[in-house]
């Protein structure tokens, strides 16, 4: 018990979170980590599994918490990196097995960077159109206009129900009454919700607002708000807004005219992207693709150039990637769907596989060298 | 289906005049390498009619029958098609409901006729059902439904140039050549016919009684015509002609059925001088004439091939891949080997280990020339199904167990590669299904450089696991005879420990190169989608048996049987992940797999405790023995 107790120092404990012993335990919590995750994708898609099992601090399997991957990951960066620094053993010996551990860390450290600063989206361009705006694949915002002026996109995730919005300098107030990330719409004939006629005003006079059960895939769901405009007589009364919704809030207030949309979270490019023509080939005789591809045009201040985005073949520019993603072939000019990442991680993955592949070669030959030595 | 099954009786009816039923010694070899469009690919005709007639009848030769010939017969005398016992039945349910003879196996569209029709209304709503959802009668019946409506459509693959029966009527005589004639000879006088008949009736009525001789003539010509446009117009199945004759605008070419070029009219002199050789083709088989068939077989395969409208030579190799059969050549060498390896290991005579490695020398070869041929084919990488995977880890595995061998030592690593080559040679076909295994990719997968480099390297390291895995088994095996580890347990132990590095490696850079395709592809580089969680999982299962074993926790016996349920977890990120249906990846979900996935984990886990039981107690006794 003694010396037990004198290994309770902070060196100690470096030395312990430093043995191979810990990735030794902290392995079948991850594997377990990863199935129950895999597992749950069957059952409740992919995104909302990452969240809850990948990108978490600890998860709960039935009733019992275990740690969920940011805990995990962090721990294991932990250890790989004081194993590293300071109790490696620098001998060629070893070399191969340093070098692996090393790759092993730069994956990690690409993956942290990847998962604080990464940024995904997507654009949705027609032949003949250009845009600069990328919308977001989960993120919604109330976007609230004057004049045609966007004075304010406030995040879905920033609202809460009963939120008093009377800060925004505008001759009006914002009152959120309810909220769904995956609404039910109803006729309000239907579904009064305890309004009374007279306090509806728009689309919220014919449709009403309920949730329902998110959907498996993460994008089919459909976000929405009712709220209510205080302080004026004209048009104050409760509203709806939600994704997609086909016409605008609007109204006049002050000399003013405002305008309020609800949809996913868009940013803007600093540039634009022009779609000249998009190209499907199929298999002959079948409906399957072989392969698609947008060709389009960079348009950035008096410059523009030419560019073909394929499958497995992006475009990048100025710390963007364009991806061929999907198409709509549906309407009456063909759009293209790219998906636009922002990574300042991604050439960690490049590197980390470089050394874990160089290192675990090294440690192959070391170790067959060694034998033959030995046979001598 | 009520309509397919209409048709046929009716190009029965046209063809009543059937050919000569003696085969006479006909050479198939030149109508077989034919190019036929199917499932987005040229492929030789030889190869459509395997597929055919395994759709048809369940097999590619029921009852040694050559496909070519069975299609020719379909194609060229579909007449003699009707009594034909096709289609075999062994359900007595779906035998009762049809009203067939419960004592027997083998049927013809004619024994089936009454029975489809009465069934077709039940049939088209079992086909809005979910196959899963369908009873096995049902599934049974929708099968037998869509395989008759298969064969009526072969049927009608060249049926407008074969000749008609009805007589032609005398004031038409002039206008049409006098013998042969066919849909495509009359077709100059087929409205002036119509218009005929439309008149016949509007004077006579419907009732061919009240017809004059050459009022019957006409209306059976007629009738025999709308039964021919009928059936053919019903899809543009045998697509045996190219389209864009001539010209290359870079765009994959088109080909399409006979009967869609004359509807579509997009045929030309090239097009109508193919079709010309088709007729002659038509003819010798109808006379029988087996010289005039070779010669005229030959003919058009030259014709064809002299136009450049594609390369030749992978058809041919389809041919000759197709012919030799290479999977079932090395299944029988690896078979081989592994009992030479048997005998071996049990009499130690050296003559069974160099019969075995000339076995599995033999087996490589059939198994690398099946893969590159697949290579040439399709022109892309070895692996980019699940199908495909399976070979390609089985040659890996039998490759690295023969490098590994050595002669003065008991052959482990030959027996574990020849072994495992063989079981995964043998799940194979039951990936495929039935489905061409030579298909092509979404486009997705259509990037040559990523399934050569990502894929190769994560199913090598597959490979790579199954074999460390099978040694790890035999080690565990050979403990309980040798519970003191000794000379021959460590040397195994170590090529086991190090064949789990190279393991490590290849799953471990296979899995990053996979999050790099993504990154290229779609910008992300991991997404947590199960596939990939499944490769990183086999990648932390090896990770963590190797810091177990550095870290002192997993000493020789468990550190092995770590290993040995690598085949396992191999299994589960394999195949397993495909039964989720979600993410990216899940391009390869099969029907069954799960029975046979959750048997083979359940052997294995019971087998592996089994066996590390068992050198425990032997451990023990050994102990006790020594005491």
């Amino acid at each position: 018990m003694k010396e037990e107790g004198q290994t309770l120092n902070p060196l100690r404990l470096f030395e312990w979170l430093s043995r191979p012993a810990m990735v030794y335990y902290l392995m079948p919590l991850l594997m377990l980590l990863l199935v129950a995750g895999t597992l749950a994708q069957a059952e409740i898609g992919l995104y909302e599994a990452h969240q809850k099992y990948f990108a978490s601090f600890v998860f709960f399997w039935g009733p019992l918490p275990l740690p969920g991957g940011y805990s995990l990951l962090g721990l294991l960066t932990f250890n790989l990196l004081i194993k590293f620094i300071f109790y490696s053993e620098w001998r060629w010996r070893k070399s191969g097995i340093i070098l692996a551990h090393l790759g092993a860390l730069i994956l990690l450290l690409g993956g942290l960077l990847t998962a604080l600063f990464a940024r995904e989206g997507y654009m949705i361009i027609a032949e003949g159109q250009k845009s600069p705006y990328v919308y977001d694949y989960h993120a919604r915002e109330l976007m609230i206009f004057e004049d045609d002026q966007a004075l304010y996109a406030i995040p879905y995730s920033d609202l809460y129900i009963g939120q008093h919005l009377d800060d925004l300098g505008l001759p009006f107030d914002l009152r959120i009454l309810s909220m769904c990330e995956n609404c039910q719409i109803s006729k309000r004939e239907e579904l009064s919700q305890g309004y009374a006629p007279e306090e509806l005003q728009a689309m919220a006079q014919f449709m009403a607002l309920s949730p329902k059960p998110k959907e498996k895939e993460a994008e089919a769901n459909m976000s929405g708000l009712t709220f209510q405009i205080e302080d004026s007589v004209d048009f104050g009364g409760v509203y709806i807004v939600f994704d997609g919704m086909p016409k605008p809030v609007e109204f006049s207030a002050g000399g003013h005219n405002y305008k309020m949309i609800f949809g996913k979270a868009q940013r803007e490019l600093p540039f634009e992207i022009e779609l000249q023509d998009f190209v499907k080939t199929d298999y002959p005789g079948m409906q399957m693709a072989k392969a698609y591809h947008s060709d389009v045009r960079v348009l950035d201040g008096g410059a523009h150039w030419a560019q073909r985005i394929e499958m497995n073949a992006p475009l990048r520019y100025k710390g963007y990637t364009f991806y061929q993603s999907s198409f709509d072939q549906s309407g009456p000019a063909e759009m293209t769907i790219l998906s636009v990442v922002e990574n300042k991680g991604r050439i960690f993955p490049y590197l980390g596989t470089f050394v874990i592949a160089f290192g675990l070669i090294l440690h192959l030959i070391i170790a067959m060298r060694q034998k033959k030595g030995a046979k001598a | 289906m009520r309509i397919l099954l209409l048709t046929l009786l009716a190009v029965f009816a046209a063809f009543m005049q059937s050919a000569n039923a003696q085969e006479p010694q006909f050479d198939y070899t030149s109508f077989g390498k034919l190019p036929v469009m199917e499932d987005g690919r040229l492929k030789p005709l030889d190869s459509f009619a395997r597929h055919q007639m395994r759709a048809v009848s369940g097999s590619e030769s029921p009852q040694g029958v050559d496909a070519k010939v069975w299609l020719a017969r379909i194609l060229f005398d579909p007449a003699s098609v009707q009594d034909t016992p096709f289609f075999t039945i062994r359900s007595a349910a779906i035998k009762r409901q049809l009203g067939l003879d419960d004592d027997q196996k083998k049927f013809s569209l004619a024994d089936l006729q009454s029975g489809l029709a009465a069934t077709a209304e039940d049939v088209q709503v079992y086909l809005q059902q979910e196959t899963d959802s369908q009873t096995p009668e049902q599934n049974q019946l929708t099968q037998l439904h869509q395989s008759a409506a298969l064969l009526t459509r072969l049927t009608q693959g060249v049926s407008l140039i074969l000749p008609l029966s009805a007589e032609i009527p005398d004031d038409y005589k002039d206008a049409v050549p006098e013998d042969d004639y066919n849909y495509l000879t009359i077709s100059a006088i087929e409205t002036s016919v119509l218009e005929r008949l439309r008149g016949i009736i509007r004077d006579k009525g419907e009732d061919p009684n009240n017809y004059s001789e050459e009022e019957r003539k006409i209306a059976l010509l007629s009738f025999q015509i709308e039964a021919l446009r009928s059936g053919g117009g019903d899809g543009n199945y045998f697509k045996i002609m190219p389209g864009s004759w001539g010209s290359d605008n870079g765009a994959p070419r088109e080909w399409f059925s006979p009967w869609h070029l004359v509807f579509s009219g997009e045929g030309g002199p090239d097009t109508a001088q193919y079709l010309d050789l088709w007729t002659d083709m038509a003819k010798a088989y109808r006379a029988q004439d087996a010289a005039k068939w070779n010669k005229v077989t030959s003919q058009t395969l030259e014709y064809i091939q002299a136009q450049e409208l594609y390369d030749p030579a992978r058809l041919q190799a389809e041919s000759y891949y197709t012919l030799i059969q290479p999977y079932m050549m090395a299944r029988i060498f690896y078979g081989l080997s592994v009992l030479s390896l048997l005998v071996f290991w049990i009499r130690g005579e050296a003559i069974w280990a160099g019969f075995a490695r000339g076995s599995t020398l033999a087996a490589i070869g059939f198994h690398v020339f099946g893969i590159a041929a697949r290579v040439f084919i399709l022109a892309r990488p070895p692996v980019g199904t699940l199908y495909e995977s399976v070979l390609f880890v089985a040659l890996i595995c039998a490759i690295l167990g023969l490098m590994l061998c050595s002669g003065k030592r008991a052959p482990y690593a030959h027996l574990g590669g020849a072994a495992s080559a063989l079981g995964l040679l043998f799940l194979a076909p039951f990936i495929q299904g039935e489905k061409d295994s030579l298909g092509v990719l979404v486009a997705v997968l259509n990037t040559n450089f990523w399934l050569a480099t990502h894929v190769l390297i994560i199913t090598a390291g597959y490979g790579v696991c199954v074999l460390a895995a099978a040694l790890a088994h035999f080690y565990l095996g050979l403990r309980i005879t040798r519970p003191k580890q000794d000379k021959t347990a460590l040397a195994l132990f170590n090529v086991t420990y190090k064949i789990s590095v190279l393991a490590l490696l290849l799953t471990a850079v296979g899995t990053v190169l996979g999050g790099i395709w993504a990154d290229q592809s779609w910008g992300r580089f991991w997404g947590w989608d199960p596939k990939e969680n499944g490769a990183l999982l086999i990648v932390l299962w090896l990770i963590w048996a190797q810091h177990g074993r550095q870290g002192g926790h997993l000493r020789d016996v468990p550190f092995m049987a770590a290993l040995a349920a690598l085949n396992i977890i191999v299994a589960v990120a394999w195949f397993g992940v495909n039964l989720l249906n979600v993410g990216l990846h899940s391009y390869g979900f099969i029907q069954g797999v799960a029975i046979g996935l959750g048997s083979f984990c359940a052997a294995e886990i019971l087998i592996i405790a089994g066996l590390w039981i068992a050198v425990r107690i032997a451990e023990k006794r050994k102990k006790e023995h020594v005491a």
